[in-house]
């Protein structure tokens, strides 16, 4: 879809850099995790479209969250197109559910850990310092103890930049990953896209074990275990830090 | 005489999109209110070329810088993917070349001139080469369909674009130039460079080129519906629009 919307609110995040905004419109967007969206305000002044992830604060609050143009404020008239990739797919029987923070960026998984609660799920939250108060039933760990929840788990989402995840995913015995696959594991990779989804130009490519995808194109979501994480140059790319 | 096309290349003070900004296959986003002249593909070279570690496209006042190598899959697995949608195209068809050599340049452009849909070949050169080796290449190749010569903003005072006026093209596009910008202290990226604030450049290359009497299609800077008119009225035959399409166009 592609509309224009009044821009509500725009929040600080907790992240520097970072903001969430909200839309006033008297339908819902359809708005689930893992899925990306692309808003613009000036296209002279801006001249690329702003990439825009599918967030949730701690009181079940959807919201759009990105790096945004420093003319974005409230009352302007944002052109918002999407959404990109089907996102996080937890499956209804997940019982074991793991979501790996690998920033501080807990929001975009928020949404992945209310799901699994309300299903009845046992959820572990493995991170870096979120500025999120994650809820009472979910548990906590520490991302340097991965082989405590890695086993343990059946559903686990991952959320990160590409360089941050090739190293997350390298660092995990290789055997895991390629051997007998006893978790369903996504992870939602930022990179910075600046097309729109509309030149395939390569910038925001994710090396897959046969070929590679588009985010713009296939959306930020990937199966961890069709990911090259071993492909060369993957811990330094990215362009534009996001 | 290199090129002696068959068919006439029919420009009708119109727009299009610029090589690279609509990938391989244009999304329903391309037609805007008033139909492009054409679909003009992604820069496909010989051989595959790969992805770089650092691709990364990079924001300067005033315009970005791409830096994907001109990433493509190779002219076989291109036509062999997307021949056929061209094809099915209600737009005529533009295939752009990046020419490396002889031999593979004659191939991509015989095979050019028996695809349906396709009805020109937009050519670029190795922006490296020194211009006594370009219009040697160019000298050497034949091709029915019209070929259209892509020449990159910083270029257009060369020599051998002058050179290059009597080999037959049906039209000369003045593309995105080449640029350079600093990512981290001594690391230096290379890549297209877009944005509006090159307009000035391509109106002046516009009234410079209008002796070389072949149609000219301005490709660069063009972000807004004035200068679009301002270039037509200054010599363009038709242009070229790149990032605005990304928002939707300009008309």
């Amino acid at each position: 879809m592609k509309s224009d919307f009044i821009l509500d609110q725009i929040m600080n995040s907790g992240v520097k850099g970072e903001v969430f905004i909200r839309l006033k419109t008297d339908e819902q967007l359809p708005l689930k995790a893992g899925q990306l969206w692309f808003g613009v305000y000036d296209p002279l002044e801006e001249l690329l479209p702003t990439g825009l992830y599918t967030a949730m604060d701690e009181q079940g609050e959807w919201y759009l969250a990105g790096a945004v143009p420093a003319g974005w404020q409230t009352g302007i008239r944002l052109t918002i197109q999407g959404p990109v990739g089907s996102g996080f797919n937890l499956p209804p029987a997940a019982r074991r559910v793991v979501c790996v923070s690998l920033d501080e960026r807990a929001h975009y998984l928020m949404p992945v850990m209310l799901q699994a609660l309300a299903l009845g799920a046992e959820v572990v939250f493995a991170g870096e310092q979120n500025p999120l108060r994650l809820p009472e039933l979910v548990e906590v760990f520490g991302l340097e103890r991965w082989e405590e929840w890695w086993d343990w788990a059946d559903y686990i989402a991952v959320q990160g930049s590409l360089p941050a995840a090739a190293a997350f995913f390298q660092k995990i015995d290789r055997q895991k990953l390629s051997g007998i696959k006893r978790a369903i594991a996504e992870v939602l990779i930022r990179q910075s896209v600046f097309c729109g989804g509309m030149a395939e130009c390569g910038v925001c490519a994710v090396p897959l074990r046969r070929g590679r995808s588009l985010i713009c194109r296939h959306g930020p979501v990937f199966d961890a275990f069709q990911v090259d994480w071993l492909a060369d140059g993957l811990q330094e790319s990215g362009g534009e830090p996001y | 005489m290199a090129f002696s096309a068959k068919q006439e290349l029919l420009l009708e003070k119109g727009w299009m999109n610029h090589a690279g900004t609509l990938g391989f296959s244009p999304p329903a986003q391309y037609w805007q209110e008033k139909p492009p002249l054409a679909y003009v593909t992604p820069p496909v070279s010989y051989k595959p070329r790969p992805l770089p570690a650092d691709r990364a496209v990079i924001r300067f006042s005033g315009g970005f810088l791409l830096h994907n190598n001109d990433y493509n899959p190779g002219f076989r697995a291109v036509i062999k993917e997307f021949a056929s949608r061209w094809q099915r195209l209600h737009v005529p068809v533009w295939v752009h070349l990046l020419l490396e050599e002889i031999n593979s340049a004659e191939r991509m452009l015989s095979h050019l001139e028996m695809c349906e849909g396709v009805t020109a070949v937009e050519i670029s050169l190795p922006y490296e080469w020194e211009g006594e080796e370009k219009i040697a290449l160019l000298r050497s190749l034949h091709c029915e369909l019209p070929v259209i010569l892509h020449v990159p903003l910083n270029e257009v005072m060369a020599e051998w674009v002058k050179d290059a006026a009597g080999l037959g093209f049906s039209a000369v596009t003045i593309g995105a130039p080449r640029g350079a910008l600093e990512i981290q202290r001594g690391n230096v990226l290379s890549g297209r460079i877009f944005g509006p604030a090159l307009f000035p450049l391509t109106l002046q290359a516009l009234l410079h080129l209008q002796i070389m009497g072949i149609p000219l299609i301005a490709g660069s800077g063009l972000y807004s519906r004035r200068d679009a008119g301002i270039a037509l009225t200054h010599g363009a035959a038709a242009i070229q629009l790149d990032a605005i399409l990304w928002h939707g166009g300009i008309f």
